[in-house]
This record gives structure tokens, C-alpha cells and sequence, in this order.
């Protein structure tokens, strides 16, 4: 499937809703999920709406809702791009499968949705501390400037 | 540093190099990649249990590619 931007929580921070996103000041979360879902980039919302109310990693060292993390939001120099981008987060004692990484604004009350990481396949975890380290440049990047012919 | 060769002079396994690396401080040490298309998944055993490292690659999203070219 990909990775995926909620074009939903952008449409709702330009339009009338307003949306309060916050990358900042707010609590984001990084909640694990497996294979199962289907998404749908135009409509898919936020954590506990379908489908992001089932398939959600359990037991162990995880907890519903997933893990705290300390997200950053900024023009990345000399790069023409918008960078999301965080340190390391780590959880511990992970029993489960995942394959996608909800990355969602826990401070709203809707618990909107911002970005779904893609990792490729199931990945099997027993008892183990799993670390998540987005790529040199970021968990993803918003370029800015039209691509050369 | 221990020796690259076992007592027969082959080459030890990819464990036993492992552990030599370490200077037999943590003792054995299993590096297994898992790698996907998406991302670099590496699961690493030792005496103090196992962990997953997970980095997923950095996905480029564009504003403005398409513009004019409907």
C-alpha cells in the first residue's frame, strides 16, 4: 500500500474546521497495526475510526493507544522540503504483528490522524523491545518545488 | 581481540566473528536482517535478549509535481 499523508486532517486545518493540529505543543502517538486494514487516502481519519479501530498490536509492553513520541515539523535547509522528522521510539516488551505506524495527535479530542508509515511486510515481534528510527531525513518530507522535466 | 580463524584455521561463523568483535564483553550476539522494501528491519540477540531496530526509509511526498501537466 505505501505510505500515507491524511489528506483529511490536512483538508480540516485549512478549510473551515480549522483544525488545531499542534505539532508541537501537542502529545502525538505512534500506534502499531497489522496487515489487515484497508485505507482509503481520501477518507481514513483518525485513531479508534475505521480502520484504525481494529488490528491495533496487544499485550506485552504495548499499550492501546501506542507509544508517546516527541515529533518535529520544520523547513529542512537547503532541502526545498517540510521535514517530519523525530528521535528514536522505543517500546518495550512488544508481542505482536504490525505492518503500519499511525502517527496521530493525541492532545484533539478526535485523535486526528497525520501520517501512516508503511513498513513493507509484517514484522513479527516476541517479547522485544522494538526502536523505531526514521530515516536520515525524516519519517517523510513535503517538497515544495516542482520536480525537473 | 580474539582470532578470525577457529582452532581447524576456517574462518569462524558469522556469530563467533560477532562475539570476537565485542571482545567477548556480551558474548554472543545474532544480527539478522529483516529488511523490507519500505525499511531497514535488523533483529538483534544477545545474553540481554532481543530487539528490533527499525528504520523505516524516508518517503518524499511532492506539492507541486503535477502542476500543469493535466
Amino acid at each position: 500500500m505505501g505510505s500515507l499523508l491524511c489528506l483529511k486532517s490536512f483538508e480540516d486545518v485549512f478549510d473551515a474546521t480549522q483544525l488545531a493540529i499542534n505539532t508541537s505543543a501537542d502529545t502525538w502517538k505512534l500506534a502499531l497495526f497489522d496487515d489487515s486494514l484497508t485505507i482509503d487516502v481520501e477518507t481514513f481519519t483518525a485513531y479508534g475510526v475505521a480502520p484504525f479501530n481494529a488490528g491495533e498490536a496487544a499485550g506485552g509492553g504495548y499499550s492501546a493507544g501506542g507509544a508517546t513520541f516527541f515529533p518535529t515539523w520544520a523547513i529542512q535547509a537547503g532541502s526545498q522540503r517540510l521535514r517530519w522528522n523525530s528521535a528514536l521510539v522505543s517500546i518495550a516488551n512488544v508481542t505482536d504483528d504490525f505492518r503500519y505506524l499511525l502517527h496521530y495527535d493525541d492532545t484533539l479530542a478526535g485523535n486526528n490522524a497525520f501520517y501512516v508509515c508503511d513498513l513493507g511486510g509484517i514484522v513479527s515481534a516476541v517479547a522485544e523491545t522494538v526502536n523505531f528510527t526514521p530515516g536520515a531525513n525524516g519519517w517523510f518530507r513535503l517538497r515544495g518545488l516542482r520536480a525537473a522535466a | 581481540m580474539g582470532k578470525i580463524f577457529d582452532e581447524s584455521g576456517r574462518v569462524k561463523s558469522r556469530e563467533d566473528l560477532l562475539s570476537v568483535t565485542m571482545g567477548g564483553r556480551s558474548g554472543l550476539r545474532k544480527v539478522t536482517d529483516e529488511s523490507t522494501e519500505l525499511a531497514t528491519i535488523t533483529r538483534v540477540e544477545d545474553e540481554s535478549g532481543s530487539s528490533l531496530n527499525i528504520t523505516p526509509k524516508t518517503v518524499d511526498f511532492s506539492l507541486a509535481a503535477t502542476v500543469g501537466e493535466d
